[in-house]
């Protein structure tokens, strides 16, 4: 690199060497390095955490017992397994700036599909595979309504969200299927050593979506197509391709949750997975409130499935009403995303 | 007008006070003493301004000089932490820029806060009630059309009533910005960066309506970063330079030297960049009759290490030639070569592959992932160049290459993991010229890569824009300033409502001559 002959700028002090683009001055590159957040970012950045703990201490107070048994906690665990399939999927998709409302009912779907699959005679693992198939084909529907066809998020995936649910009603004339092969029954009810099995699937889908998201270039891209698509666009990111991914895998983790589900309950009913597609958005903007400048992340968002689920037992355990108990969740939403909102604006 | 506020002094007595170099007025917009301190950083460290009656008052400083801060305070928009306001000799305290807007101060924004999708009618009555027919809730749209006709016809004639404001030129929709201000009332303007998107032409016409607006008896606070603009337009400079007034003086005692040296606390050696030798090298772009929404036929050829400056007023096709140099928009017709060999550029992604850059025109809407980190973002155009397989990022190569970037272009951060909507413009613009330069481009498309950026980083840009012809990039530059286009090209084309007219040897032509072709044909 040359300088060159006449550098006309108005030369700063430091600008003296030959060596063209400037040498880094000492200050600056050290404050490169032991660069942090200021403190009051901190205390926002931790809120929602800090409420988590608090959620447990309280229970843990009132009903030591009950609540901080270890048969409790692991109990708490295999009921949100499901819970954090789906949030693990939908991270992804929101990251990438849209939203999946299919989710639900993709999975009842998924569940049903498997459910008729095995009964007729498919083994396990081909109809788990086939389902999860399903799931990517379904993702891969809304993914190029939206990406590639131009439709907003919200409007394609509340339309097939209805037509999925359809499907599923329709297909079992909305009775429950049972009479589940036992080897498929191992994926719900299993243990490997003390922990359930769809706990485990649980911490992979988890893990796997935040090794992705956060170590990859795919993440990367994701996260620049959510921030500013056009920006995305210009810097050589498949905007379109990206999104459609993303659905994609929203939809194999929809089937995957489904198909765990069904083995679970022992049996696929049409409107099993319907709960699910609000939580994991609940549970998805907790965790938007504790990382990055309220991006959505995996860590944050397994903090809010475990919100949800911790609420949702402890209440249970101080055999509180249960429409009251949805009550509470919705305040705790609120709550943690204004206090989160205040202290950003204090900034 | 059947506007409900209070009359106000300032354009009930219009005609009399200060037209040119007749004496000042009152006093009619005073800060004192004003300090602001953010989080790190004392935006404000007692400031005084005074603005009169009649007087358009220049305010200039270097991004992060504290410009934006204090016209936040004026208008309510923050509150100081220490200091006052006076307003016509009286202490005030304004709660919301609606406040101040009630006692006749006026912002209009660079990012103009208009809707686009309404009438320019409808965009003087936002915030107002819109006229009623008689004791009925229905609009009276004749009379609204009446009234919006009559304020628009005071700044110009030809700015169409029934079109959604977002389909008007920029120029035009200024000027709406500004008939809104005075619907509202306003004695006092604060104008900022209002010539940031304006050709020439238009900065004209805006120039003699803000002088008329003057000769009314209003008040205007002209913040730019172009400073010919100021030492033109303004009858007093005041000068921002680290939360602190340097200078508040007359025009006529200031010249663009001393501006900048007030600015940056620095002797500059020229106001605009120097030359370098000309390039010689081997063809690296071939432009062949291409065609686009606009561009019409366009042929030319880029040398390696030549850097080729674009003129042309804002609708003749610049932008839109270099998103398809770099594959943001597909020719109608028309052929690219790289290398002697052609080149079909069906996205950025194969462009960049190809090694063709773009530093596109908008900072904010097209560049920054705003909520991404500085790493982050310089990254985003090469992940691959320090990912496994393509896939895996290794951190800390990517650390490493960013830093390595960061300090040769001097980006200013806390960190790399700083947001980058924390930076400022300057750095944030060098922040993505670092990204294409994680590998070096053998094309490098510029639109106007120093908008919005103070005047030491300008300067920087611009060695970095040499620096890396020198090295071999061939950089293709479309840009509104003079100064730079002349500067800093070899060449310069001109294009004009889509066609090449002409292709001119920088160091033998002068901004005359240029202004001269780029109007060329035009009747107004």
């Amino acid at each position: 690199m040359t300088t060159p002959p006449a550098p006309s700028a108005p030369a700063a002090p430091d600008q003296t060497t030959a060596d063209g683009w400037l040498p880094p001055s000492g200050l600056q590159s050290a404050a490169l390095h032991g660069g942090r957040w200021p403190a009051g970012l901190r205390v926002a950045r931790y809120g929602t955490f800090l409420g988590f703990v608090g959620i447990v201490a309280l229970f843990s107070v009132l009903r030591p017992d009950a609540f901080l048994s270890p048969a409790n906690l692991r109990n708490v665990l295999e009921q949100v397994a499901i819970l954090g399939i789906v949030t693990a999927t939908m991270t992804i998709v929101m990251v990438a700036g849209d939203f999946d409302l299919s989710l639900g009912s993709l999975a009842s779907l998924a569940g049903v599909v498997a459910a008729t699959l095995l009964l007729s005679g498919v083994p396990s693992p081909a109809a788990v595979l086939m389902t999860l198939g399903l799931g990517a084909a379904a993702g891969a529907l809304n993914g190029i309504l939206v990406a590639y066809l131009g439709l907003s998020a919200f409007v394609t995936t509340l339309a097939t969200m209805t037509a999925f649910r359809g499907l599923a009603l329709w297909y079992t004339d909305g009775a429950t299927l049972f009479g589940l092969p036992e080897g498929f029954l191992a994926l719900g009810q299993g243990r490997i050593g003390a922990v359930p099995v769809p706990v485990l699937v649980m911490a992979g889908a988890l893990l796997l979506s935040w090794a992705v998201l956060t170590h990859t270039t795919t993440g990367r891209r994701w996260y620049a197509v959510g921030g500013n698509p056009e920006a995305a666009f210009l810097s050589g990111v498949n905007v379109r391709k990206m999104r459609l991914a993303a659905f994609v895998i929203s939809g194999v983790g929809a089937a995957l949750a489904g198909v765990v589900l069904t083995s679970r309950l022992a049996s696929a009913h049409p409107l099993a997975g319907e709960p699910f597609m609000l939580a994991s958005i609940a549970a998805v903007f907790l965790g938007m409130t504790m990382f990055k400048e309220g991006q959505p992340n995996v860590a944050g968002s397994t903090v809010g499935v475990l919100i949800l689920g911790v609420l949702s037992n402890g209440l249970n355990i101080l055999q509180v009403n249960t429409y009251i108990q949805d009550v509470l969740t919705g305040l705790i939403i609120v709550g943690a995303v204004l206090v989160s909102r205040l202290a950003g604006q204090r900034r | 007008m059947v506007v409900g506020q209070k009359g106000n002094p300032a354009v009930s007595q219009v005609t009399q006070a200060g037209c040119g170099q007749a004496e000042p007025g009152d006093v009619v917009l005073e800060a004192r003493r004003l300090v602001k301190q953010f989080p790190g950083l004392r935006a404000l460290d007692g400031v005084d301004l005074q603005l009169r009656r009649g007087e358009i008052q220049g305010l200039v400083g270097q991004n992060g000089a504290g410009k934006s801060t204090l016209i936040k305070i004026l208008t309510g928009a923050l509150a100081p932490d220490a200091g006052t306001i006076w307003r016509n000799g009286r202490p005030v305290r304004y709660r919301s820029p609606a406040e101040a807007a009630a006692d006749g101060i006026a912002v209009v924004h660079q990012e103009l806060s208009l809707v686009p999708a309404l009438t320019a009618a409808e965009n003087l009555f936002l915030g107002r009630p819109y006229p009623r027919r008689a004791r009925s809730p229905l609009i009276d749209w004749s009379a609204l059309r009446h009234e919006a006709r009559e304020v628009l016809a005071r700044l110009h004639p030809g700015i169409p009533l029934d079109v959604p404001v977002g389909r008007l030129s920029p120029a035009l929709q200024t000027l709406v910005a500004i008939a809104r201000a005075l619907a509202l009332q306003a004695s006092v303007l604060i104008l900022d960066e209002p010539t940031a998107s304006l050709t020439d032409q238009e900065v004209r016409h805006l120039f003699s309506v803000l002088s008329q607006l003057r000769c009314q008896g209003h008040s205007i606070l002209y913040v730019s970063h172009r400073l010919r603009e100021i030492l033109e337009l303004c009858d007093r400079v005041t000068v921002l330079r680290d939360g602190r007034v340097v200078a508040s003086l007359p025009t006529s005692q200031l010249d663009g030297p001393e501006l900048v040296r007030l600015m940056t606390g620095r002797q500059p050696d020229a106001s605009r960049p120097a030359r370098r030798r000309p390039a010689a090298g081997s063809p690296v772009l071939e432009v062949q009759g291409l065609c686009g929404h606009r561009l019409n036929g366009v042929s030319f050829t880029v040398l390696r290490g030549e850097i080729v400056g674009i003129a042309g007023l804002t609708g003749s096709g610049r932008s839109e030639l270099l998103r398809l140099l770099a594959g943001a928009q597909r020719p109608r017709v028309g052929r690219i070569l790289l290398d002697g060999r052609p080149a079909v550029l069906r996205s950025p992604q194969i462009a960049l592959r190809l090694g063709v850059a773009m530093v596109p025109e908008e900072r904010r809407a097209q560049a920054l992932i705003p909520a991404a980190s500085l790493k982050e973002n310089i990254s985003l155009a090469h992940l691959d160049a320090h990912a496994l397989a393509g896939w895996v990022v290794r951190a800390r190569a990517e650390e490493r290459a960013v830093r390595s970037l960061v300090t040769q272009l001097r980006i200013r951060a806390a960190h790399l993991d700083q947001p980058v909507s924390q930076l400022s413009g300057g750095n944030q613009q060098k922040a993505v010229f670092a990204r294409f330069l994680v590998r070096p481009p053998k094309v490098l498309l510029l639109d106007e890569p120093t908008r919005g950026v103070d005047v030491a980083t300008k300067f920087q840009i611009y060695d970095i824009i040499r620096d890396l012809a020198d090295q071999g990039t061939a950089v293709v530059m479309a840009s509104s300033e003079f100064d730079e286009l002349l500067g800093l090209s070899d060449r310069i084309l001109v294009l004009h409502e889509g066609a090449l007219m002409a292709s001119v040897d920088a160091r033998a032509t002068t901004e005359e001559h240029l202004s001269a072709l780029m109007y060329r044909r035009r009747s107004t």
